[in-house]
């Protein structure tokens, strides 16, 4: 057992997974000689040499393309997106061509790629490095989408994604890459997709979030908690598969719940998982469900985030008018 | 729910603001954001926005008046959602709907559902929610309630059409689930004895007349019983207690409720400290409660206390009863009529004016033994009752 940060976490499993199976390589930009921008790969380079850890250029489509075709031929790629917004530059090579060679090849092709991404806003990042855009990989079939929020998880997730044959997201949250430690297994383990994370106990409410916002809704639920609201918090962290049954359960004894994304409003995550809730959960619902995201607009300078992501009093006042309806 | 608007910062080294005017009044409504007051410090002049939606409910600074930074300023109260969880978008229209609209008719689904699983009328549920809506918790508490006393539950009447549907008045009510947990709680036991009247008839007929002019209303035979009974409580202590599961309650002071009949139902108000009270104290309290009773001026503290309860039956007419038990007492005791009747004694049949005096008794606090002495306790202070026996 050892205590770690959650980039900690993500390098120690890379390093063990690297060591275990010698099909597993590395590749994005800065991911070499520089250890990766948040030095989530730091040292693999010295260990496993240049063709194992590659530095590539500026390029994202052409790192998830290598990738495929890497894995096509029998490695298991880890490529690394600098920050998840500049997926988009890769995206034809993301939804046409990762999400769907097993299906174009009629299953002869597994595409056995895990694309890490750190994600999300509070870091007061220049434009662009913060943007939170989960729904849109997750609306690309073929895909696997997760975001854990704590140490333990982000190790076990990730030894989960690399070895599964299928493409895995896996969405890093930045502002909590270094924020906090937990007791993390020196051990091989592996946390599985598609079950909901119970972050916090609670009666009167459920607040449900993934990735960042998951501890920004702990805190919500602790100030709630001062006033005699008890909040349960969820932590979704594996957005495709979902856990339809673990949210429901979750739901189902209070009947409230607000989601929150760091996303904004329209068409983010959010609105899957609240439409999810009224299909499978209407006749459990005492209330509208209600959702905190940032504002249609685009993610501003670092200076005004305050104003447009998800703020505690607002998750706080959303909480709170839905104990009390 | 009030949110505070506070004197905002408007330099770094500046303590405090002067509101030099107010945009909005009292009872406006203001969108987030909407300037709510103009402020000027020593260094600027502006505008503060306000932090919700909602509507101004005070204004705790006058126009021209200064406060520190930080202090509350004014009061709005939010909207029923908060306006930030609903950014608008254009064109939508603005849909939400007042704090303070009633909604006790409004149903959700999780409320319907279980309304139609457990056959609970939510019409019948306290509602705790918003506009007083009844929320699931509220169903899945009055679901709790109903598995809790299951015999509590009345079975379901059908009205016909020649029948007439009485609704239930606030005592009604309070009468039926008082009665209804008593009997579903509390087992019941019974007991009577025979009393002979004659002595207690001839001191109120000695007093009767005197009595009247003296203190302006009659003499009854219910002061004489309230003294048997507080006599009886003095014998057998335990019959002056309480059960609960951590043990029985022996009550040191005796507070006799009596129940006193109304058209619309029972009372039970509470003589306090009747042992220390002669047979005219007790007449002169039991006539102020009466008379209290039925001016419908009796207060909360009047119908409290009582650790044991006497009842006067007889006054209608009948001659045995077995009356419900106060939940929280041991025991209730119940006069009968006072009737004249051939009774044999000493080998000689006499007419004597005779009573039965009935016990209902909370079994977990008394065995039949102890029922008995209370009874026989009564019994032998009303029968050594004679016209010698001082009333004041």
């Amino acid at each position: 057992m050892s205590e770690l940060t959650i980039v900690e976490a993500i390098r120690s499993a890379l390093l063990s997974e690297m060591e275990r199976d010698e099909r597993v390589m590395v590749l994005g930009m800065d991911v070499g000689r520089l250890g990766g921008v948040f030095r989530a790969t730091h040292g693999l380079l010295d260990r496993f040499g240049h063709e194992r850890v590659v530095d590539m250029p500026l390029a994202e489509a052409a790192i998830i393309g290598s990738s495929l075709g890497l894995a096509i031929g029998g490695m298991i790629p880890v490529a690394e997106i600098q920050f998840l917004a500049f997926a988009h530059q890769a995206f034809h090579q993301l939804g046409r061509q990762l999400g769907r060679y097993r299906y174009r090849s009629v299953g002869r092709f597994h595409a056995q790629v895990t694309v890490r991404a750190p994600c999300g806003g509070y870091v007061r990042n220049p434009e662009f490095h913060s943007d939170s855009i989960e729904a849109e990989l997750a609306h690309q079939p073929g895909l696997k989408v997760v975001c854990p929020s704590t140490p333990f998880d982000a190790k076990g997730m990730l030894l989960e994604a690399i070895r599964d044959p299928d493409p895995v997201i896996f969405i890093e949250p930045q502002r909590l890459y270094r924020s906090f430690r937990m007791d993390v297994p020196d051990d091989d383990y592996t946390v599985p997709f598609g079950k909901v994370r119970l972050a916090r106990e609670g009666d009167d409410l459920v607040l449900i979030a993934w990735s960042a916002a998951v501890e920004l809704c702990v805190r919500a639920a602790e100030q709630l908690s001062t006033e005699g609201i008890e909040a349960a918090v969820v932590d979704v962290r594996s957005l495709v598969p979902l856990d339809v049954a673990g949210l429901v359960a979750a739901v189902r004894p209070s009947g409230k719940a607000v989601v929150v994304q760091e996303a904004p409003l329209t068409c983010g995550f959010g609105a899957e998982i609240v439409a999810t809730l009224q299909e499978e959960a209407f006749y459990d619902l005492d209330a509208p469900v209600l959702r905190v995201a940032s504002w249609d607009t685009p993610q501003p300078a670092g200076a005004l985030e305050g104003w447009y992501l998800p703020s505690l009093r607002r998750i706080v006042d959303s909480a709170r008018s839905l104990a009390t309806d | 729910m009030l949110t505070n608007v506070l004197m905002p910062r408007l330099g770094e080294s500046v303590g405090e603001g002067t509101v030099s005017k107010w945009l909005v009044r009292p009872g406006d409504q203001v969108r987030e954001f909407q300037p709510l007051l103009e402020v000027d410090t020593d260094k600027v002049n502006a505008q503060v926005p306000s932090p919700l939606s909602g509507t101004v409910r005070e204004l705790l600074v006058e126009a021209g008046a200064a406060a520190a930074v930080g202090a509350v300023i004014a009061l709005i109260e939010a909207d029923i959602k908060p306006a930030d969880a609903q950014p608008s978008s254009i064109g939508q229209p603005d849909v939400r709907t007042s704090g303070t609209a009633s909604r006790t008719k409004l149903v959700s689904p999780a409320v319907a559902a279980m309304a139609e699983t457990s056959g609970i009328d939510t019409g019948q549920v306290r509602g705790t929610g918003s506009g007083g809506r009844v929320t699931k918790r509220d169903m899945v508490t009055a679901a709790a309630k109903l598995a809790e006393a299951p015999k509590q539950a009345s079975l379901p009447v059908t009205v016909g059409p020649d029948d007439e549907l009485v609704a239930l008045t606030r005592t009604r009510r309070l009468i039926a689930d008082n009665m209804a947990r008593a009997k579903a709680t509390v087992p019941h036991a019974w007991q009577t004895q025979e009393v002979d009247m004659a002595g207690v008839v001839a001191n109120r007929n000695l007093h009767k007349a005197s009595f009247a002019q003296q203190e302006g209303f009659g003499l009854t035979y219910l002061p004489y019983v309230l003294a048997a009974a507080v006599a009886g409580l003095r014998a057998v202590p335990t019959v002056n207690s309480s059960f609960s599961d951590a043990g029985i309650v022996v009550h040191r002071r005796i507070h006799l409720g009596v129940a006193i009949g109304r058209e619309d139902g029972v009372l039970v108000p509470v003589i306090r400290d009747a042992d220390g009270l002669s047979i005219a104290g007790l007449a002169r309290s039991l006539n102020d409660l009466t008379s209290r009773a039925q001016a419908r001026a009796l207060t909360a503290d009047d119908l409290t206390g009582g650790t044991f309860t006497v009842n006067n039956s007889g006054s209608f007419g009948t001659l045995l009863s077995y009356s419900v038990i106060n939940p929280g007492q041991a025991g209730i005791l119940t006069m009968e009529a006072v009737v004249d009747r051939p009774v044999a004694r000493g080998g000689l049949i006499g007419i004597r004016p005779m009573m039965y005096l009935c016990f209902s008794l909370d079994h977990r606090v008394l065995d039949g033994l102890a029922a008995a002495r209370f009874l026989s306790s009564c019994r032998s202070w009303l029968e050594a009752t004679n016209e010698a026996t001082p009333i004041f």
